[in-house]
């Protein structure tokens, strides 16, 4: 067995048979039927097109002193990528993102991806297109802290006329913890990258 | 005008600047964490032609350590290449994008890294252009989390471009002391994914 200073494991307990079946088995059984009921979205049979990419080597920050805040995006200009289709047609936006983080200790950081100012569909996002990445960690802070956080979401976009382009946005953002009179949250090297499928 | 509401402004003014000082001299001080922060620097790279995809997977460990204070260590954690493997470009121009994934860790406290290097086959380094990254290829994954054991999994992404011809793209771990005492850090299982585009 491979043994490291990064990994503690804990010896196995032995449960008796029923407790166990209530402690572990019941809610198994819950999360797997609600997880059945989740909106598992599958795109199948996509062709790759074109992929557009932006990168970003300085910070953009957020500061919150309602519940929750943005910034302008991450990436300036925002990206519009287009779908080469007909009127009428779809294409499918692979959208993913790789971004150094920080935010105030104990709140939440927040990223926003939003296509044609919107939510993305599928996703998944929020339906303010957000997605929280590090939330009530004491440790983080906006002065040396630093991690890289990553979300990644399909969208369906349909064309109104041909080849039309849809506006891809990233946002920075981040909601106060109970009790804090603001947040603020920032983005450090971050990179994106849009893959264009059809249909 | 009111000496006192003079001595405000002036304590107020001194306490800002002693502020922005005390930042800039932090963010001054760790270099290779997190970029300096200047007005949003952004490149966009719109519409490539997807060539190809070449991936290189880890499944055993990679270790970076050192043991003097401040020190920096780092080891090739993925590499493309070997046996016709090799990134090629047969273009004027290629865009090449970079993708690592990894369950990385680094030492409580210190700063973990990803070093991205593109070298043709001479060994000559290849600028990373646009990255972003700092200007030896590096990245911080993690930095200055005393939970640093609790944070498994990290991924960055770079973009450069190369002229025509034959690239191997590395992916080394890496550490930078930032508590005293040395740092490490590690890797158990990792995937590296290079996608080549037309310009």
């Amino acid at each position: 067995m491979t043994e490291n200073c990064f990994v503690q494991t804990k010896p196995a307990r032995s449960w008796p048979v029923l407790p166990r079946l209530v402690l572990g088995g019941l809610p198994l059984f819950l999360l797997a039927l609600l997880v059945s009921q989740a909106n598992a979205g599958a795109l199948l049979n996509r062709t790759l097109k074109s992929a557009s990419f932006q990168t970003q080597d300085a910070m953009v920050s957020a500061v919150c002193i309602a519940n929750t805040c943005t910034t302008p995006a991450i990436f300036t200009p925002v990206t519009n990528v287009t779908c080469p289709a007909d009127a009428g047609k779809t294409c499918t936006y692979y959208i993913h993102l790789d971004s150094q983080v920080q935010v105030t200790p104990q709140d939440t950081g927040l990223f926003y991806l939003l296509v044609d100012n919107a939510a993305p569909a599928p996703g998944p996002t929020s339906t303010d297109g957000s997605v929280a990445w590090l939330t009530t960690d004491p440790d983080s802070n906006l002065t040396d802290y630093v991690e890289i956080k990553s979300h990644t979401v399909a969208a369906t976009v349909t064309n109104t006329s041909s080849n039309q382009t849809h506006a891809v946005a990233v946002r920075i953002g981040c909601a106060k913890t109970t009790g804090h009179a603001t947040c603020q949250a920032r983005s450090g090297y971050a990179s994106l990258e849009v893959k264009v499928f059809t249909p | 005008m009111d000496m006192k509401l003079l001595s405000g402004i002036r304590e107020l003014v001194v306490r800002c600047t002693v502020r922005i000082v005390a930042y800039s001299t932090i963010f001054a001080l760790v270099p290779g964490v997190i970029p300096v922060p200047v007005f949003a620097k952004t490149t966009t790279l719109p519409d490539r032609t997807y060539n190809f995809t070449v991936f290189a997977v880890q499944s055993g460990t990679a270790v970076a350590s050192c043991s003097a204070n401040s020190c920096k260590k780092s080891t090739t954690m993925l590499k493309t290449g070997g046996n016709g493997f090799e990134v090629f470009c047969d273009q004027p121009t290629c865009t090449v994008y970079a993708h690592v994934e990894s369950d990385a860790q680094v030492s409580a406290g210190d700063t973990g890294l990803f070093t991205f290097v593109v070298t043709d086959l001479n060994g000559q380094v290849m600028p990373l252009t646009p990255g972003p990254a700092n200007p030896d290829g590096s990245v911080a994954f993690l930095a200055k989390e005393p939970d640093a054991l609790t944070h498994y999994g990290a991924s960055a992404s770079v973009l450069t471009t190369v002229p025509a011809g034959w690239y191997v793209v590395t992916v080394n771990i890496g550490c930078l002391d930032a508590g005293g005492g040395g740092c490490s850090a590690l890797s158990f299982h990792s995937t590296l994914s290079v996608d080549i585009y037309s310009n």
